[in-house]
Protein backbone atom coordinates (compact mmCIF):
# COMPACT_ATOMS: atom_id res chain seq x y z
CA UNK A 1 0.00 0.00 0.00
CA UNK A 2 2.67 2.81 0.48
CA UNK A 3 3.74 1.95 -2.54
CA UNK A 4 0.41 2.62 -4.17
CA UNK A 5 0.66 6.28 -2.00
CA UNK A 6 4.11 7.55 -3.65
CA UNK A 7 3.47 6.24 -6.98
CA UNK A 8 -0.23 6.08 -7.71
CA UNK A 9 -1.37 9.65 -5.39
CA UNK A 10 -5.13 9.62 -7.04
CA UNK A 11 -5.42 5.86 -6.41
CA UNK A 12 -4.51 6.65 -3.05
CA UNK A 13 -6.70 8.91 -1.91
CA UNK A 14 -9.79 6.98 -2.58
CA UNK A 15 -11.35 5.16 0.15
CA UNK A 16 -11.74 1.11 0.00
CA UNK A 17 -14.38 1.01 2.16
CA UNK A 18 -17.54 -0.97 0.96
CA UNK A 19 -19.78 1.64 -1.47
CA UNK A 20 -22.46 -0.92 -2.52
CA UNK A 21 -25.20 -1.67 -0.81
CA UNK A 22 -27.24 -4.41 -0.37
CA UNK A 23 -31.02 -4.66 0.35
CA UNK A 24 -31.87 -5.07 4.25
CA UNK A 25 -32.39 -9.32 5.37
CA UNK A 26 -30.21 -10.34 2.03
CA UNK A 27 -27.80 -12.68 3.29
CA UNK A 28 -30.66 -13.81 5.72
CA UNK A 29 -32.62 -15.08 3.50
CA UNK A 30 -30.89 -16.36 0.91
CA UNK A 31 -29.82 -19.29 1.40
CA UNK A 32 -33.57 -20.09 2.07
CA UNK A 33 -34.06 -18.87 -1.53
CA UNK A 34 -31.47 -21.11 -2.77
CA UNK A 35 -32.64 -23.97 -0.82
CA UNK A 36 -35.87 -23.17 -2.60
CA UNK A 37 -34.66 -23.30 -5.91
CA UNK A 38 -32.45 -26.22 -5.42
CA UNK A 39 -35.57 -28.16 -4.36
CA UNK A 40 -37.68 -27.07 -7.59
CA UNK A 41 -34.89 -28.00 -9.85
CA UNK A 42 -34.45 -31.43 -8.34
CA UNK A 43 -38.24 -32.45 -8.44
CA UNK A 44 -38.55 -30.85 -12.29
CA UNK A 45 -39.91 -33.53 -14.40
CA UNK A 46 -38.63 -34.41 -17.95
CA UNK A 47 -40.43 -31.85 -19.25
CA UNK A 48 -39.72 -28.93 -16.87
CA UNK A 49 -36.16 -30.07 -17.54
CA UNK A 50 -35.35 -30.49 -21.23
CA UNK A 51 -38.50 -29.64 -23.18
CA UNK A 52 -38.61 -26.16 -21.82
CA UNK A 53 -35.23 -25.91 -21.67
CA UNK A 54 -35.37 -26.69 -25.32
CA UNK A 55 -38.49 -25.02 -26.50
CA UNK A 56 -36.81 -22.00 -28.08
CA UNK A 57 -34.35 -24.32 -30.33
CA UNK A 58 -36.47 -26.54 -31.11
CA UNK A 59 -39.06 -23.14 -32.37
CA UNK A 60 -36.17 -22.19 -34.38
CA UNK A 61 -35.45 -25.38 -35.95
CA UNK A 62 -38.94 -25.43 -36.82
CA UNK A 63 -38.35 -22.04 -38.21
CA UNK A 64 -35.84 -23.56 -40.00
CA UNK A 65 -37.02 -26.35 -41.99
CA UNK A 66 -40.10 -24.29 -42.70
CA UNK A 67 -38.63 -21.99 -45.09
CA UNK A 68 -36.48 -24.70 -46.49
CA UNK A 69 -39.83 -26.54 -47.47
CA UNK A 70 -41.49 -23.08 -48.41
CA UNK A 71 -38.66 -22.59 -50.03
CA UNK A 72 -38.56 -25.68 -52.31
CA UNK A 73 -42.05 -25.90 -52.95
CA UNK A 74 -41.93 -22.21 -54.29
CA UNK A 75 -39.10 -23.16 -56.00
CA UNK A 76 -41.18 -26.25 -57.72
CA UNK A 77 -43.93 -24.01 -58.73
CA UNK A 78 -41.88 -21.12 -60.13
CA UNK A 79 -39.04 -23.04 -62.35
CA UNK A 80 -40.17 -26.87 -62.83
CA UNK A 81 -43.42 -26.18 -63.17
CA UNK A 82 -42.88 -24.01 -66.47
CA UNK A 83 -40.44 -25.26 -68.09
CA UNK A 84 -41.26 -26.31 -71.99
CA UNK A 85 -40.31 -29.71 -72.77
CA UNK A 86 -40.19 -29.68 -76.28
CA UNK A 87 -37.56 -28.40 -78.83
CA UNK A 88 -38.77 -26.10 -81.85
CA UNK A 89 -36.73 -25.80 -84.99
CA UNK A 90 -34.70 -23.40 -84.05
CA UNK A 91 -33.45 -25.33 -80.78
CA UNK A 92 -33.23 -29.02 -82.74
CA UNK A 93 -30.81 -26.74 -85.32
CA UNK A 94 -28.84 -25.58 -82.80
CA UNK A 95 -28.30 -28.35 -81.21
CA UNK A 96 -27.21 -30.89 -84.44
CA UNK A 97 -24.95 -27.59 -85.61
CA UNK A 98 -23.48 -27.44 -82.01
CA UNK A 99 -22.76 -31.45 -81.74
CA UNK A 100 -22.91 -32.26 -85.63
CA UNK A 101 -20.49 -34.96 -84.81
CA UNK A 102 -22.76 -36.97 -81.95
CA UNK A 103 -25.61 -36.61 -82.97
CA UNK A 104 -27.75 -39.11 -85.36
CA UNK A 105 -31.10 -38.84 -85.57
CA UNK A 106 -32.00 -41.47 -83.27
CA UNK A 107 -30.77 -39.13 -81.03
CA UNK A 108 -33.02 -36.31 -81.98
CA UNK A 109 -36.00 -38.55 -81.47
CA UNK A 110 -34.57 -40.14 -78.16
CA UNK A 111 -34.21 -36.68 -76.92
CA UNK A 112 -37.20 -35.32 -77.96
CA UNK A 113 -39.06 -38.74 -76.45
CA UNK A 114 -37.31 -37.97 -73.17
CA UNK A 115 -38.77 -34.80 -72.92
CA UNK A 116 -42.15 -36.04 -73.42
CA UNK A 117 -41.80 -38.70 -70.80
CA UNK A 118 -40.48 -36.37 -68.62
CA UNK A 119 -43.10 -34.38 -68.83
CA UNK A 120 -45.60 -36.69 -68.40
CA UNK A 121 -43.89 -38.10 -65.49
CA UNK A 122 -44.24 -35.20 -63.80
CA UNK A 123 -47.64 -34.07 -64.66
CA UNK A 124 -46.70 -31.39 -65.60
CA UNK A 125 -49.28 -29.85 -68.73
CA UNK A 126 -47.11 -29.61 -71.58
CA UNK A 127 -48.62 -27.81 -74.52
CA UNK A 128 -50.75 -30.13 -76.95
CA UNK A 129 -48.43 -28.53 -79.86
CA UNK A 130 -47.93 -31.14 -82.18
CA UNK A 131 -44.75 -29.84 -84.01
CA UNK A 132 -42.62 -32.49 -82.06
CA UNK A 133 -44.45 -35.25 -83.26
CA UNK A 134 -44.55 -34.10 -86.46
CA UNK A 135 -40.87 -33.42 -86.97
CA UNK A 136 -40.36 -37.15 -85.87
CA UNK A 137 -42.77 -38.74 -87.67
CA UNK A 138 -41.68 -36.59 -91.04
CA UNK A 139 -38.07 -37.46 -90.44
CA UNK A 140 -39.16 -41.39 -90.25
CA UNK A 141 -41.03 -41.17 -93.32
CA UNK A 142 -39.10 -39.41 -95.27
CA UNK A 143 -35.64 -41.06 -94.27
CA UNK A 144 -33.92 -37.30 -93.85
CA UNK A 145 -30.34 -37.34 -93.23
CA UNK A 146 -29.12 -34.54 -90.34
CA UNK A 147 -27.09 -32.80 -92.95
CA UNK A 148 -30.69 -32.40 -95.25
CA UNK A 149 -31.80 -30.75 -91.88
CA UNK A 150 -29.49 -28.05 -91.68
CA UNK A 151 -29.17 -27.27 -95.63
CA UNK A 152 -32.87 -26.75 -94.98
CA UNK A 153 -32.64 -25.20 -91.56
CA UNK B 1 -26.60 -19.86 12.65
CA UNK B 2 -24.51 -17.53 11.96
CA UNK B 3 -22.00 -18.46 14.78
CA UNK B 4 -22.36 -21.84 14.08
CA UNK B 5 -20.69 -21.27 11.03
CA UNK B 6 -16.99 -21.23 11.87
CA UNK B 7 -17.22 -24.31 13.96
CA UNK B 8 -16.96 -26.54 11.20
CA UNK B 9 -13.85 -26.81 9.28
CA UNK B 10 -13.84 -27.24 5.43
CA UNK B 11 -13.18 -30.91 5.78
CA UNK B 12 -15.89 -31.42 8.13
CA UNK B 13 -18.32 -29.72 6.49
CA UNK B 14 -17.40 -32.18 3.08
CA UNK B 15 -17.88 -35.02 5.00
CA UNK B 16 -20.91 -33.84 6.73
CA UNK B 17 -22.38 -33.15 2.92
CA UNK B 18 -21.34 -36.75 1.46
CA UNK B 19 -23.90 -38.46 4.48
CA UNK B 20 -27.18 -38.36 2.90
CA UNK B 21 -29.05 -37.07 6.16
CA UNK B 22 -26.37 -34.13 6.96
CA UNK B 23 -25.76 -32.83 3.22
CA UNK B 24 -28.94 -29.85 3.27
CA UNK B 25 -27.46 -29.10 6.62
CA UNK B 26 -24.00 -29.14 5.38
CA UNK B 27 -24.65 -26.83 2.39
CA UNK B 28 -26.40 -24.44 4.56
CA UNK B 29 -23.51 -23.97 6.28
CA UNK B 30 -21.22 -23.66 3.72
CA UNK B 31 -23.52 -21.01 1.97
CA UNK B 32 -23.68 -19.42 5.17
CA UNK B 33 -20.41 -19.32 5.76
CA UNK B 34 -19.01 -17.87 2.18
CA UNK B 35 -21.93 -16.08 1.00
CA UNK B 36 -20.99 -12.61 1.67
CA UNK B 37 -17.32 -12.89 0.79
CA UNK B 38 -18.62 -14.75 -2.63
CA UNK B 39 -21.48 -12.02 -2.94
CA UNK B 40 -18.94 -9.21 -2.67
CA UNK B 41 -16.46 -10.65 -5.06
CA UNK B 42 -19.48 -10.56 -7.82
CA UNK B 43 -20.88 -7.75 -6.91
CA UNK B 44 -17.45 -5.70 -8.21
CA UNK B 45 -17.57 -7.64 -11.23
CA UNK B 46 -21.21 -7.67 -11.74
CA UNK B 47 -22.10 -4.32 -10.14
CA UNK B 48 -25.68 -4.86 -10.48
CA UNK B 49 -27.36 -6.00 -7.28
CA UNK B 50 -29.99 -8.17 -8.69
CA UNK B 51 -27.53 -9.82 -11.63
CA UNK B 52 -25.24 -10.43 -8.38
CA UNK B 53 -28.18 -12.34 -6.92
CA UNK B 54 -28.75 -14.42 -10.39
CA UNK B 55 -25.27 -15.09 -10.25
CA UNK B 56 -24.91 -15.83 -6.78
CA UNK B 57 -27.56 -18.67 -6.69
CA UNK B 58 -25.95 -20.05 -10.24
CA UNK B 59 -22.61 -20.42 -8.57
CA UNK B 60 -23.83 -22.12 -5.14
CA UNK B 61 -26.18 -24.39 -7.56
CA UNK B 62 -23.27 -25.47 -9.39
CA UNK B 63 -21.42 -26.24 -6.35
CA UNK B 64 -24.06 -28.07 -5.06
CA UNK B 65 -24.49 -29.95 -8.08
CA UNK B 66 -20.44 -30.69 -8.21
CA UNK B 67 -19.45 -30.59 -4.07
CA UNK B 68 -19.91 -34.22 -3.86
CA UNK B 69 -16.89 -34.65 -6.48
CA UNK B 70 -15.06 -32.45 -5.16
CA UNK B 71 -11.34 -33.56 -4.56
CA UNK B 72 -9.79 -30.91 -2.36
CA UNK B 73 -6.79 -29.73 -4.45
CA UNK B 74 -7.40 -26.50 -4.01
CA UNK B 75 -9.16 -24.97 -0.35
CA UNK B 76 -13.05 -25.07 -0.33
CA UNK B 77 -13.12 -21.15 -0.23
CA UNK B 78 -11.47 -20.97 -3.65
CA UNK B 79 -13.11 -23.52 -5.48
CA UNK B 80 -16.01 -21.78 -4.75
CA UNK B 81 -14.38 -18.05 -5.73
CA UNK B 82 -13.24 -19.80 -9.07
CA UNK B 83 -17.13 -20.70 -9.94
CA UNK B 84 -17.88 -17.68 -9.29
CA UNK B 85 -15.63 -15.93 -11.11
CA UNK B 86 -16.56 -18.19 -13.88
CA UNK B 87 -20.25 -17.46 -13.50
CA UNK B 88 -19.46 -13.86 -13.49
CA UNK B 89 -17.61 -13.99 -16.43
CA UNK B 90 -20.12 -16.03 -18.38
CA UNK B 91 -22.86 -13.45 -17.46
CA UNK B 92 -20.85 -10.47 -19.21
CA UNK B 93 -20.13 -12.89 -21.98
CA UNK B 94 -23.57 -13.66 -22.18
CA UNK B 95 -25.01 -10.07 -21.92
CA UNK B 96 -22.38 -8.55 -24.61
CA UNK B 97 -24.58 -11.48 -27.09
CA UNK B 98 -27.56 -10.65 -26.59
CA UNK B 99 -26.67 -7.20 -28.40
CA UNK B 100 -26.48 -7.67 -31.82
CA UNK B 101 -25.20 -3.48 -32.60
CA UNK B 102 -21.84 -3.96 -32.36
CA UNK B 103 -21.20 -0.54 -31.09
CA UNK B 104 -23.36 -1.16 -27.59
CA UNK B 105 -20.39 -1.18 -24.99
CA UNK B 106 -21.69 -3.58 -21.83
CA UNK B 107 -18.70 -1.79 -19.62
CA UNK B 108 -20.13 1.89 -20.67
CA UNK B 109 -23.75 -0.02 -19.77
CA UNK B 110 -22.38 -0.79 -16.38
CA UNK B 111 -20.61 2.90 -15.56
CA UNK B 112 -24.43 4.05 -16.51
CA UNK B 113 -25.81 1.84 -14.26
CA UNK B 114 -23.71 2.98 -11.44
CA UNK B 115 -24.67 6.03 -11.63
CA UNK B 116 -28.53 5.54 -10.74
CA UNK B 117 -28.19 2.57 -9.14
CA UNK B 118 -29.69 2.83 -5.53
CA UNK B 119 -27.99 0.29 -3.57
CA UNK B 120 -24.61 2.63 -4.63
CA UNK B 121 -23.98 4.76 -2.08
CA UNK B 122 -20.34 5.58 -2.65
CA UNK B 123 -18.83 8.93 -3.31
CA UNK B 124 -18.09 11.07 -6.24
CA UNK B 125 -13.96 9.12 -6.27
CA UNK B 126 -15.54 6.42 -5.44
CA UNK B 127 -17.87 6.63 -8.29
CA UNK B 128 -14.68 7.44 -10.39
CA UNK B 129 -12.75 4.87 -9.63
CA UNK B 130 -15.81 2.14 -9.95
CA UNK B 131 -15.61 3.88 -14.14
CA UNK B 132 -11.90 3.24 -14.43
CA UNK B 133 -12.10 0.13 -13.45
CA UNK B 134 -14.57 -0.64 -15.97
CA UNK B 135 -12.57 0.09 -18.99
CA UNK B 136 -10.25 -2.33 -18.10
CA UNK B 137 -10.70 -5.83 -19.57
CA UNK B 138 -12.36 -8.01 -17.17
CA UNK B 139 -9.55 -10.19 -15.84
CA UNK B 140 -7.43 -7.20 -15.50
CA UNK B 141 -10.60 -5.64 -13.57
CA UNK B 142 -10.86 -9.18 -11.67
CA UNK B 143 -7.24 -9.16 -10.32
CA UNK B 144 -7.39 -5.37 -9.51
CA UNK B 145 -10.28 -6.18 -7.22
CA UNK B 146 -8.79 -9.18 -5.84
CA UNK B 147 -5.34 -7.41 -4.94
CA UNK B 148 -6.62 -3.90 -4.04
CA UNK B 149 -9.75 -4.52 -2.65
CA UNK B 150 -9.60 -8.31 -1.06
CA UNK B 151 -6.05 -8.21 -0.29
CA UNK B 152 -5.55 -11.28 -1.50
CA UNK B 153 -1.91 -12.70 -1.82
CA UNK B 154 -0.87 -13.78 -5.73
CA UNK B 155 -0.57 -17.12 -4.77
CA UNK B 156 -4.29 -17.28 -3.41
CA UNK B 157 -5.01 -15.06 -7.18
CA UNK B 158 -3.40 -17.65 -8.65
CA UNK B 159 -5.25 -20.82 -7.93
CA UNK B 160 -8.23 -18.85 -8.29
CA UNK B 161 -7.53 -17.67 -12.34
CA UNK B 162 -5.09 -20.20 -12.87
CA UNK B 163 -2.18 -17.62 -13.68
CA UNK B 164 1.07 -17.11 -12.95
CA UNK B 165 1.60 -15.10 -9.91
CA UNK B 166 4.12 -13.35 -12.99
CA UNK B 167 1.43 -12.22 -15.26
CA UNK B 168 -0.78 -11.59 -12.32
CA UNK B 169 1.91 -8.92 -11.00
CA UNK B 170 2.13 -7.59 -14.52
CA UNK B 171 -1.77 -7.04 -14.80
CA UNK B 172 -1.92 -5.61 -11.70
CA UNK B 173 0.53 -3.13 -12.59
CA UNK B 174 -0.91 -2.17 -15.47
CA UNK B 175 -4.08 -2.01 -14.26
CA UNK B 176 -3.38 0.78 -11.23
CA UNK B 177 -1.38 2.97 -14.35
CA UNK B 178 -4.26 2.68 -16.16
CA UNK B 179 -6.64 3.46 -13.68
CA UNK B 180 -4.12 6.34 -12.07
CA UNK B 181 -4.54 7.81 -16.04
CA UNK B 182 -8.06 7.87 -15.76
CA UNK B 183 -8.19 9.28 -12.34
CA UNK B 184 -5.94 12.21 -13.32
CA UNK B 185 -7.93 12.93 -16.97
CA UNK B 186 -10.99 12.75 -15.37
Amino acid sequence: MDDINKIKPELSKIKKDKHFRIPDGYFDDFSVRLGERIHRESDAGFYERYILTLKPYLAIAALFIGMIILGKITYNVLYKGNISSELNNDEIAQLIVEDIYYFSEELIIDIVYQNDNQARDESINIESDNSTNEIIDYLIDEDIDVFDIIEAL
Amino acid sequence: MAGKTNDYTDKELLELFRNDDSKNLAFNIIVRKYQERIYWHIRKIIISHDDTDDVMQNTFIKAWKALESFREASGLYTWLYRIATNEALTFLNQKKKKYFLPLIDVNKQLAETLETDEYFNGDELQLKLQKALLTLPEKQRLVFNMKYFDDMKYEEISKILKTSVGALKASYHHAVKKIEKYLTDH
